[in-house]
C-alpha cells in the first residue's frame, strides 16, 4: 500500500474508532506496532519496552479525537511514543526504575582506556564490540537528565531532523541545537571521566 | 592522538551501536493486553461527545446569545433605565407635587 492509500485507510480506521467500534484499534494497532518499538526501543532497554508500547498506544486511543488529520497518522503516533518515552525517563529520574550497573565492564573499561592508541576509526570499530559500546552508551544516557538523554537519542540514534525534533518536543530549532549541543559536552565529560586514569599519565609526560 | 579526535570516534561508535534496530515488536499476546485496556476505557463515542463536541455546540450558540444580550441590554437602557432617569427627575424638582400626583393616577 502507498503512503497516500494508506493515510486514507488510517483515516477510515480512525473514523470507526471514533464512531465507538473499539475493535478497530487493534488494527492500527497491528498496523503501528513494530512502528511504535523501533521508537521505544531506541529509548529504552528492552525489557521495559512492551510496557512503554503499552502505554503509549493507550495514550494515543485516548487522544484520538484530537487527531486531526492534517499529517500522516504515524507521525502522530510518533510524536506521542516519543513524549511518552521523555514523560517516562523524568519519572525514572526521580524513582529510579532500571538497571544500567554503577561500574563498566572489564572489556568495555579496557576497550575505552585503548582508545586512544588506536590509530584508525576502522581499527577503533574492529577493536570495540557491540557489547561494549552499547554498555557505554547505556552507561552515558543513564547519567543525563531526561531531557538531555531524549535529545541525544532523537538526533543521534534516532538521526531526526533539528526541525522533527523541535515539533515533537515543542521546542524551537534554535532551542534544540543549543541544548543539543550541551547534552553532548555533558556526554562528553561523562565518558571522559571514565577515560581519566588513561589521560592523566598522558597530560604530565607533556 | 588528539583528546577530541579519540572523544569523536568514541561517539561515532556509540551512535552507531545505538542506531542499531532490534526487531523485537512484543509477545504474542501483547496486542490483548493493550486491547483489553482500550474495552476498558469504552468508546470514544460516548466520551468525545461531552469532551470535545461539546464545546463546539456551546460555542456555535455562544455569537448569537451575546447578540441577544446587547440588544435586550440596549432596549432596557434606552427604556427603563431613561424612564426611572426621568421620573427621578420630576421627584427631584416638586417633591410634594410628584407624590400627590402619584397618588392620584394609582387611585
Amino acid at each position: 500500500m502507498n503512503s497516500e492509500g494508506a493515510a486514507d485507510s488510517d483515516r477510515a480506521i480512525i473514523e470507526r474508532v471514533r464512531h465507538g467500534d473499539i475493535n478497530a484499534f487493534a488494527d492500527l494497532l497491528t498496523r503501528y506496532r513494530a512502528w511504535v518499538f523501533a521508537i521505544v526501543l531506541k529509548h529504552v532497554p528492552p525489557n521495559l519496552a512492551e510496557e512503554l508500547a503499552h502505554d503509549i498506544f493507550v495514550e494515543a486511543y485516548k487522544a484520538l479525537p484530537s487527531y486531526r488529520g492534517t499529517g500522516e497518522f504515524r507521525h502522530w503516533l510518533a510524536g506521542i511514543a516519543v513524549r511518552q518515552c521523555f514523560t517516562f525517563w523524568r519519572r525514572a529520574s526521580r524513582q529510579p526504575v532500571c538497571c544500567v550497573p554503577n561500574e563498566l565492564s572489564n572489556e568495555t573499561q579496557t576497550w575505552l582506556d585503548r582508545s586512544s592508541q588506536m590509530e584508525s576509526q576502522e581499527q577503533f570499530d574492529r577493536q570495540a564490540s557491540r557489547q561494549a559500546t552499547r554498555e557505554l552508551l547505556a552507561y552515558a544516557l543513564d547519567r543525563l537528565d531526561a531531557e538531555d538523554r531524549t535529545l541525544v537519542t532523537l538526533l543521534h540514534l534516532e538521526e531526526r531532523p533539528v526541525r522533527e525534533i523541535a515539533r515533537l518536543m515543542a521546542w524551537s530549532p534554535i532551542n534544540v541545537k543549543v541544548r543539543a549541543y550541551r547534552a553532548r559536552q555533558r556526554m562528553r565529560r561523562i565518558i571522559g571521566k571514565l577515560r581519566k586514569h588513561e589521560e592523566e599519565p598522558h597530560h604530565e609526560t607533556q | 592522538m588528539k583528546p577530541n579526535k579519540t572523544m569523536e570516534r568514541i561517539e561515532r561508535a556509540l551512535w552507531n551501536a545505538g542506531r542499531v534496530s532490534e526487531s523485537f515488536v512484543g509477545s504474542s499476546d501483547w496486542p490483548d493486553g493493550v486491547m483489553a485496556e482500550i474495552r476498558r476505557i469504552g468508546p470514544l463515542a460516548a466520551k468525545s461527545s461531552v469532551r470535545v463536541h461539546a464545546p463546539a455546540t456551546v460555542w456555535s450558540w455562544a455569537a448569537a446569545v451575546a447578540a441577544c444580550l446587547v440588544v435586550g441590554i440596549g432596549w432596557y437602557a434606552f427604556n427603563d433605565l431613561n424612564a426611572d432617569a426621568v421620573l427621578a427627575g420630576l421627584f427631584l424638582d416638586d417633591p410634594t407635587g410628584w407624590t400627590v400626583n402619584l397618588m392620584l393616577v394609582e387611585m
